[in-house]
């Protein structure tokens, strides 16, 4: 299989402090994993490494085969068209509407306006967002809000989705179905899914995978059976865990 | 840590910090001409939406102000030359001079600090404010170069505003100040016109108009990079605005006494 993202020996330092040590970790297509931790831990720092947000201090990233230190601006544009992802935050832009956001991706597509718009309103019937198109984002609910970013990642069709602190926001109809969604999304188009979160329910039930994160230290990762049992071995892995829940 | 040793340690970080921010300024400006080329070669589109709104900040947004000032350093320039012009008994000179002080110096300063206070502070809040939003994020994760999206825009609209103020700078002040001698004095405005035709020639018209651009370039870089320099407080965007126009107008100040130099001749 094909190696999606690929982490070898990752380091980083903020302030003279090391925040992520030591992270070796490889994701496939079409595989979902999911990143559980104590806030503080670094899951956003190490999505926003695998994005391209930020630069390791030291180790290796390769993601979509090919090692984010060593491309060209314009094909950094590619990779990360094929790359979607939700900031924990929101990351959509106030001067601009609903439709405007969506199609923002798009942009450099070279299609025309009326193509994009039919993309977008595409998209944002699959995940219920009709009739926002000319709403700003500072006029949605965080959950409707979280929904609309959702759908941006997800409007060039990307190979790998990142997801920080995924369903956050969101009320229990509206997790159903993005759960579903993604699920869908990772048949049709083998799009890999790496989130953060801080539930177990609904979130867990689409990771093929799980990581434990304390401390910038990955404690674990492997199957949720594979975690259980390790969690009955390893006493530092249980209070991370016990932490998160 | 000795008081020395602190102080060196401090000394060194400002002086990392200026060669980083340099470092950003040229970084921001590299992005922009790549953007137009992209534009020129057809690669890329100008986002005319953003386009038009920068436009409308850089220049209409401070017209009626910078028209009102232009008058009243026109009636200034006016009443002083009127004062002197009893003095000497050059009026030819002395209205070349100032026709001269107008065109090189006061009207591309004057539109250099009216498009430093408003379109500067306005993209150093912008950027800032992306910044602190995750906005930037958003547009990064987007394949969207933050800098295309806001430096590239505003940079041409101040460009091609600035250029556009100067001129009307000049002839508001020129005007104002010839209309004055011409009302008190008596001075005829062609008496005005020939002391400017005999002082001034194509190398200082062309000063004139390069000026307003380098000042509205520097204010620009100095925007982006405070802006990019923002950081997770919100304090942090207000003292971006501050620093900005400060140092616009320092950068500016100093531009400008290169431009003396360089051209004395």
């Amino acid at each position: 299989m094909t190696a999606i993202v690929k982490l070898e020996n990752v380091f980083q330092h903020i302030g003279g402090r090391c925040v992520l040590e030591d992270i070796t970790l490889r994701i496939e297509g079409g595989e979902s994993f999911a990143l559980l931790g104590p806030n503080g831990a670094g899951k956003t720092l190490l999505l926003r490494l695998i994005m391209g947000l930020d630069r390791p201090s030291a180790g290796h990233i390769e993601i979509l085969g090919k090692d984010f230190a060593h491309v060209s601006p314009a094909e950094m544009i590619r990779l990360r068209h094929a790359i979607g992802m939700v900031i924990q935050g929101g990351s959509l832009l106030n001067g601009l509407s609903v439709m405007e956001n969506l199609i923002l991706p798009l942009r450099a597509s070279g299609f025309s306006t009326e193509r994009m718009q039919r993309t977008a309103r595409l998209i944002m019937t699959q995940l219920r967002l009709d009739g926002l198109e000319n709403m700003r984002p500072y006029e949605l609910s965080g959950g409707l809000a979280r929904k609309v970013e959702l759908a941006r990642a997800l409007i060039c069709r990307p190979l790998l989705l990142l997801w920080d602190e995924l369903l956050d926001g969101l009320d229990p109809a509206s997790v159903g179905e993005i759960v579903e969604h993604l699920q869908r999304e990772k048949k049709t188009y083998n799009m890999a899914l790496i989130f953060s979160t801080h539930q177990t329910g609904g979130a867990l039930t689409i990771a093929d995978r799980i990581g434990v994160l304390e401390r910038g230290r990955l404690l674990f990762a492997g199957s949720q059976q594979g975690l259980e049992a390790a969690e009955r071995r390893d006493l530092e892995l249980r209070f991370a865990l016990k932490g998160r829940l | 840590m000795s008081y020395m040793a602190f102080k060196l340690t401090e000394e060194n970080r400002c002086c990392t910090r200026r060669l980083e921010n340099i470092g950003l300024a040229l970084l921001v400006l590299r992005d922009c001409v790549q953007l137009y080329g992209n534009i020129l070669l057809g690669r890329s589109r100008l986002d005319l939406k953003v386009f038009v709104d920068d436009l409308r900040e850089a220049g209409l947004s401070i017209l009626f102000r910078l028209t009102v000032v232009a008058i009243i350093v026109g009636l200034v320039i006016g009443v002083q030359t009127e004062n002197v012009l009893g003095e000497v008994n050059v009026p030819g000179l002395l209205l070349g001079s100032v026709g001269l002080a107008i065109i090189k110096h006061f009207a591309p300063l004057l539109v250099g600090l009216f498009v430093a206070g408003r379109s500067g502070i306005a993209l150093a809040v912008r950027i800032g404010s992306m910044v602190l939003n995750r906005e930037a994020d958003g547009l990064i994760v987007n394949g969207i170069n933050p800098i295309h999206y806001t430096v590239g825009p505003m940079l041409l609209a101040m460009l091609l505003m600035s250029f556009a103020l100067a001129v009307w700078t000049d002839l508001i002040v020129l005007a104002t100040a010839a209309l004055w001698l011409w009302l008190q004095a008596g001075i005829p405005w062609s008496l005005f016109q020939d002391s400017l035709r005999d002082m001034l020639d194509a190398g200082d018209l062309l000063i004139s108009v390069v000026k307003p651009l380098v000042f509205a370039l520097l204010v620009a870089l100095i925007a982006a990079v405070n802006g990019c320099r923002v950081s997770r407080e919100v304090e942090s965007v207000s003292r971006a605005a501050s620093r900005t126009m400060i140092s616009a107008i320092a950068a500016m100040q100093l531009a400008n006494l290169l431009f003396v130099f360089a051209f004395a001749g």
